[in-house]
C-alpha cells in the first residue's frame, strides 16, 4: 500500500477533524422529551460531569459515524494504491502494436488492440494516478506501430495527453515492424541541452510493449545500454486462425476471355480445418468450394491451394474470395482482385509506299493511330517521343537506333544484334508457323508467296514465328526493354496483303505487342504503401477506403494524385471528378494471419517474458473509499432520522420488570 | 412512532376498566392487614383492644424490613433462626386510607403511572370494602386535596371507582402539605396506603413523618414507570432536552450508557432513601413498576409485605 498524497490528506485531517468536533460541541439541536421529573437526571449529569467534552464525545454514534466518514474522505484524498512493480519515476515509451494481427478478437469480443489500449491506460493510471494532488512523475511517450511507426504523443507528463493519444490509436491491417519505433523513441530520448551547444545527453527509458508478439523484425533488434523492455502480451497464445494468404487470376490461353482464380489458404491450428470459400464477381457469388487446410507443423502454418473452375469474364470487374466460417481474425478471411478494363492501344505508323498497313490499322479499335513520314519517325526516335506509343510500326524504313518499346517492323531489319547479319532472300513459300503464338492465331500461311526479302541469319535470342521454305519470314525477339516482331519482307513483295490472313496477323501482332506487359489484374497495393494515379491537373480526386471513409487527394501540377499510407485491407476506390471510379484491391499481409500470441519475445540476446502482474499494480483505492463515505453517510442519515423522530417505545426488557 | 414516555395504551373510562371481574374474584379472599391495633367506632371483624389486653393470635408471616420488632416471635426465631411476625385476628373495624398522587408527574409512562395507581387504589379499596372496613380516598396535588371518605360496604365500590376516574393529574405534588392535611383530618385511624412516585425530594420524607405522627399505619407504594427505571431499554437515545412535567425545568443530556447508568444508580439510591425513611418512621414501603401484573402485585408482593392477607 502506498499513499500518493499523504501530506495533503494529513493537512485536510488537521483542519477538518477539530472543525467537526467543534461543530459537534456547538450543535445545540436537541430533541425535547417530557418526563416525570428531571430531578434525578440533574443529579446523574452532575455525577458524570456530562458537560465535559470527553464524556460527551464518547458514546455518540452520530459523531463516530461522522468521524469515520471524514476519515474515509481523508483516506481518499491521500489516494491509497496497491503497490505494483512499475517504477513511477523515469521515462517510459509505450509501444502499442496496431498491426493486422492485433485486429484478432479475444474471447470476450474485444480486439487485441482494444485490450492493448486498455492495459496501456491502466499503466498510465499507475504512472500518473495522482490526480490533482500528485507530484509529477517521469515523462512518457506513446508510439503506435505497424508497417511504420507513428508518434501519438511525444514525451510528456500530461496524463490527459497520454490518455488521448492512446485512445486515438487506430487499427491498421499492415505488417508489424518495431524497428522504426525503437529508433524514433531513441531519437526523442536524446536531449539537446540548449545552454550547452552541441552537447546532447541521452536518458534511457523503459520500453513498455503492448503486442501479441508477432513482430516480423524483432530478431533484428537489440536493446541499447540502460534500456529495459517490459512486454505486455495481449491476446491468447492458443488462438488459431484460417486466412487467405494469396489470390491470383489468369486468363486461359486457349480461351482468352475465361479467367481462372487461384487461392492459397493457411491454417495456424494444430488440427486440419475444413473451410468453405466463396467466390464472387462484383458482389455476385458465382461459386463456393470446400477445402481442407492441413494443420500447422512446428509453428509453420498448414497451407492449401484452391483452384476455382474458370469462368467467363471479358471486361473489368472485382473478384472477391471469402472464407465463410468466422474466426478470430476477419481481415484475412477476404481477398480481392481487380480486373482492369482492356487497355486502349496507341500506335505510331511510318511506312514507305502504298498505305497497306495504314488501311489495316485504321480498321482496328485503337485509341490513337498516328501516321508519320520516315523522316519524322527518325526524329521522334531521336527525341524519345516513341515512348508515348504502345506499338511503333515501320515498313521498309531503316532505323538507325531502336529505342525502348514495342516495334512491329516490316522490311529493313531493325538495328538489333539478332538481325545484324542477313542476305537477300529469294522467292519462297511458307512452310511452318508457330501456331501457339498469339500473333499467329487464325493466320493461314499456306497461300503466302514471297518474292523478295531479308534472309536473316538467326541467332539464339530470336524466335521464328513463320518459317519459309528458304529463310525465316517472321521472327520475334525480346531484349533489354524492347520487344520486336519482325517481318523479313515488304508485304508488297508478296501476295499476303491480298490474303485474309494478313489483317489477322496485323491485328494479332498489334494486340500482342500493345498489351505486352499488361497484367490481367491491377497490381495489388500493399498496406503501408500509397495509391498513385495519373490524372489531369485540376481534377478532383478522392479515395474511399475499405471502411467507407472518403479522403480527399491532392493532385500536383504534373497530374499525379497520391494518397497514403494505406491502413486497411479491402477494396479502395479512387474517384476522379465524381465520374470515374477506379477500384484498387488491398489484401492483408500473410504474416498477420499468424495470431497465436507469443509469451516470450527475443530481442537481441534477451528473452523477455510477458508481464503478468501489470494489471494488479497500482490499483486505485480512493473510489472505494469514497463509496464507503457514501455508505457511511447513508447510515448516519438513517441514524439521525431515527434520533430526531419520535423514539420507539421499545418493550421493556425482561430484567427491568417487577419489583425492586 | 410514539415519543419516549408517552402513554400509548387505552385509558380507563369506566369503573369496570379499573377493576375487572377476574381480578375482583381474586381479591375477595384478601383482607387489609394492620400492623398496629386500632380502636374502631363500630364493630368489625377486628377485636378491639378495649375489650382486653391480649389479642387473639391468628397467624405468622415472614418478617420484612420495617416491621415492628415488637411483633416478632422470638421463640420461633430461636428454633428456626428465621424472623416471623405474629398476626392478630381479632380487631375492630379498620379504616383504610388511600392517598393517590395526582400531580402531573404521574401522567407519564407506558403503562401510565396514574392509571396504575388508580387501578391499585381501586383494588385495595375493594379489598377493604369487601372485608367490612371503612375506606377513605385522598387525591393530592398542589391544588389541594380531593377526598372521598366514609365508604363502607361493597356497594360503594362503584362510587369509589367513579371518584377515581374523576381525578385528573395536574400541577405539582405538594406532598408535605397533602400529608399534613391528611394527618390532621378526622377520618379515623387505620392503614394509609400512599400511592405516589415520591419524586418530591425531601418533601416525601417530611410528609411521611406527618402521616405517621398523625397515627396512620402508613404503607408507601412507590410507583415508577419502566421509562424511569430502565430508560435505555425503553428507547431513550440521542441528544435530548428533558423537560420536567411539573416544574418545566429542563435538563440537556446525551443518552449514553454511562449517563443512564449514573441515572439508574441515582434512582436506586433515591428509592432506597425513601424506603429507609419509611423504615425509620415505622412505615412500610414497596417500589413497583407500572408494568407489573396487578394480581401478582396484590397476591404475592403486597401479601408478602404484610399489607394484605
Amino acid at each position: 500500500m502506498i499513499w500518493v498524497t499523504p501530506s495533503v490528506g494529513l493537512l485536510v485531517a488537521a483542519i477538518t477533524f477539530p472543525l467537526l468536533l467543534l461543530l459537534y460541541f456547538l450543535r445545540l439541536r436537541r430533541q425535547p422529551v417530557r418526563i416525570a421529573s428531571t430531578m434525578l437526571w440533574h443529579k446523574a449529569v452532575e455525577d458524570l460531569h456530562a458537560n465535559s467534552p470527553f464524556q460527551r464525545l464518547r458514546p455518540s454514534v452520530l459523531l463516530l459515524l461522522q468521524l469515520f466518514a471524514l476519515l474515509l474522505v481523508i483516506l481518499a484524498i491521500m489516494q491509497p494504491q496497491i503497490e505494483g512493480s512499475v517504477p513511477r519515476e523515469g521515462r517510459h515509451v509505450i509501444l502499442i502494436d496496431r498491426s493486422g494481427s492485433m485486429a484478432a478478437e479475444n474471447e470476450d469480443g474485444t480486439t487485441r488492440l482494444e485490450q492493448a489500449k486498455e492495459e496501456a491506460l491502466v499503466l498510465i493510471d499507475q504512472l500518473y494516478g495522482g490526480g490533482l494532488f500528485s507530484s509529477a512523475s517521469g515523462e512518457s511517450m506513446v508510439i503506435g506501430f505497424s508497417d511504420q511507426a507513428n508518434i501519438y504523443a511525444p514525451f510528456t507528463d500530461s496524463k490527459q495527453q497520454l490518455t488521448s493519444a492512446i485512445l486515438g490509436i487506430t487499427q491498421s491491417h499492415g505488417k508489424s515492424f518495431i524497428g522504426d519505433s525503437l529508433q524514433l523513441a531513441r531519437g526523442y530520448m536524446t536531449n539537446v541541452n540548449p545552454e550547452s551547444e552541441g552537447v546532447s545527453s541521452s536518458e534511457s527509458a523503459s520500453l513498455e510493449l503492448f503486442s501479441d508478439g508477432n513482430i516480423e523484425d524483432f530478431n533484428g533488434q537489440s536493446l541499447a545500454n540502460g534500456e529495459s523492455l517490459r512486454y505486455h502480451m495481449v491476446g491468447e497464445p492458443t488462438a488459431v486462425n484460417v486466412g487467405i494468404a494469396m489470390i491470383d487470376a489468369k486468363r486461359l490461353s486457349e480461351k482468352n476471355d475465361n479467367v481462372q482464380v487461384f487461392l492459397s489458404l493457411i491454417n495456424t491450428a494444430l488440427t486440419p480445418m475444413t473451410q468453405d470459400v466463396e467466390l464472387s464477381i462484383d458482389g455476385v457469388p458465382i461459386g463456393v468450394q470446400e477445402t481442407v487446410i492441413p494443420s500447422q507443423e512446428d509453428g509453420v502454418p498448414g497451407r492449401s491451394s484452391v483452384v476455382f473452375v474458370p469462368f467467363p469474364m471479358q471486361n473489368s470487374g472485382l473478384i472477391q474470395a471469402k472464407i465463410i466460417q468466422r474466426d478470430v481474425l476477419s481481415i484475412d478471411n477476404q481477398a480481392s482482385l481487380v480486373i482492369p478494363p482492356p487497355k486502349e492501344i496507341r500506335v505510331l505508323l511510318s511506312e514507305n509506299g502504298a498505305p497497306i498497313l495504314q488501311t489495316v490499322l485504321e480498321g482496328m479499335a485503337l485509341e490513337e493511330l498516328k501516321v508519320v513520314s520516315s523522316s519524322s519517325i527518325l526524329s521522334m526516335i531521336q527525341e524519345g517521343q516513341t515512348l508515348d506509343y504502345d506499338v511503333v510500326v515501320t515498313r521498309d524504313i531503316e532505323l538507325p537506333t531502336l529505342p525502348l518499346g514495342n516495334f512491329f517492323v516490316f522490311g529493313a531489319p531493325p538495328p538489333l544484334p539478332a538481325f545484324a547479319s542477313f542476305v537477300k532472300g529469294d522467292t519462297q513459300v511458307m512452310l511452318v508457323a508457330d501456331e501457339e503464338h498469339p500473333t499467329m492465331r487464325f493466320v493461314r500461311y499456306e497461300d503466302i508467296v514471297v518474292t523478295e526479302g531479308y534472309d536473316v541469319v538467326q541467332e539464339g535470342s530470336s524466335q521464328v514465328l513463320l518459317e519459309g521454305s528458304s529463310w525465316p519470314a517472321v521472327m520475334t525477339v525480346r531484349t533489354n526493354g524492347r520487344q520486336v516482331v519482325y517481318v523479313a519482307f515488304d508485304p508488297m513483295n508478296s501476295n499476303w496483303p491480298y490474303l485474309r490472313s494478313f489483317p489477322f496477323f496485323v491485328f494479332n501482332t498489334i494486340e500482342y505487342l500493345g498489351r505486352s506487359g499488361e497484367k490481367l489484374t491491377s497490381s495489388l497495393r500493399s498496406i503501408g504503401g500509397s495509391l498513385t494515379e495519373s490524372v489531369r491537373p485540376g481534377d478532383v480526386v478522392s479515395v474511399i477506403d475499405s471502411n467507407g471513409i472518403q479522403h480527399s487527394v491532392t493532385v500536383d501540377s504534373h497530374g499525379s494524385a497520391s494518397w497514403g499510407p494505406i491502413e486497411s485491407a479491402g477494396v479502395h476506390i479512387l474517384r476522379v471528378n465524381e465520374e470515374t471510379e477506379i477500384q484498387i484491391a488491398v489484401n492483408s499481409p500473410e504474416y498477420e494471419s499468424i495470431v497465436s500470441s507469443v509469451e516470450t519475445v527475443v530481442i537481441g540476446t534477451n528473452e523477455i517474458e510477458t508481464t503478468q502482474a501489470s494489471k494488479l499494480a497500482y490499483i486505485q483505492l480512493w473510489p472505494w473509499a469514497l463509496g464507503a463515505v457514501l455508505a457511511v453517510l447513508l447510515v448516519e442519515w438513517w441514524v439521525y432520522q431515527k434520533k430526531v423522530s419520535t423514539p420507539l417505545m421499545k418493550s421493556l426488557a425482561e430484567g427491568s420488570r417487577g419489583i425492586r | 412512532m410514539s415519543k419516549f414516555g408517552e402513554t400509548t395504551h387505552d385509558r380507563p373510562e369506566k369503573v369496570d376498566e379499573l377493576l375487572g371481574s377476574h381480578l375482583m374474584a381474586s381479591l375477595d379472599r384478601l383482607d387489609i392487614v394492620a400492623r398496629k391495633i386500632f380502636s374502631g367506632k363500630t364493630q368489625g371483624e377486628r377485636r378491639s383492644r378495649r375489650r382486653g389486653q391480649s389479642v387473639e393470635f391468628a397467624d405468622y408471616r415472614q418478617y420484612s424490613s420495617g416491621d415492628d420488632l415488637r411483633f416478632i416471635d422470638w421463640n420461633v426465631y430461636a428454633r428456626l433462626d428465621k424472623l416471623f411476625m405474629k398476626i392478630f385476628l381479632e380487631e375492630e373495624e379498620l379504616t383504610l386510607g388511600i392517598a393517590i398522587d395526582a400531580s402531573a408527574s404521574m401522567e407519564y409512562g407506558n403503562p401510565n403511572k396514574f392509571d396504575f395507581i388508580r387501578r391499585l387504589a381501586m383494588a385495595l379499596g375493594y379489598i377493604a370494602l369487601s372485608s367490612h372496613n371503612k375506606v377513605s380516598l385522598f387525591s393530592f396535588n398542589d391544588s389541594g386535596i380531593q377526598k372521598l371518605t366514609g365508604l363502607r360496604g361493597k356497594r360503594r365500590t362503584r362510587d369509589m371507582g367513579q371518584w377515581l376516574l374523576d381525578q385528573l393529574p395536574h400541577g405539582g405534588t405538594a406532598f408535605v402539605e397533602a400529608c399534613k392535611t391528611i394527618s390532621t383530618s378526622r377520618q379515623g385511624r387505620g392503614v394509609l396506603v400512599v400511592l405516589s412516585d415520591c419524586l418530591d425530594g425531601d418533601g416525601v420524607k417530611q410528609g411521611l413523618s406527618y402521616l405517621v405522627g398523625g397515627g396512620w399505619d402508613v404503607f408507601v407504594i412507590q410507583t415508577l414507570s419502566p421509562e424511569e427505571i430502565s430508560p435505555l431499554a425503553c428507547g431513550l437515545d440521542g441528544d435530548l432536552r428533558l423537560e420536567d412535567a411539573e416544574s418545566g425545568a429542563t435538563c440537556e443530556i446525551t443518552a449514553t450508557a454511562p449517563l443512564v447508568e449514573a441515572y439508574k444508580r441515582r434512582v436506586d439510591q433515591y428509592c432506597e432513601d425513601v424506603k429507609e425513611q419509611c423504615t425509620r418512621i415505622g412505615a412500610g414501603s414497596v417500589r413497583v413498576s407500572t408494568d407489573i401484573d396487578m394480581e401478582r402485585l396484590l397476591v404475592e408482593y403486597l401479601r408478602g409485605r404484610g399489607l394484605v392477607r
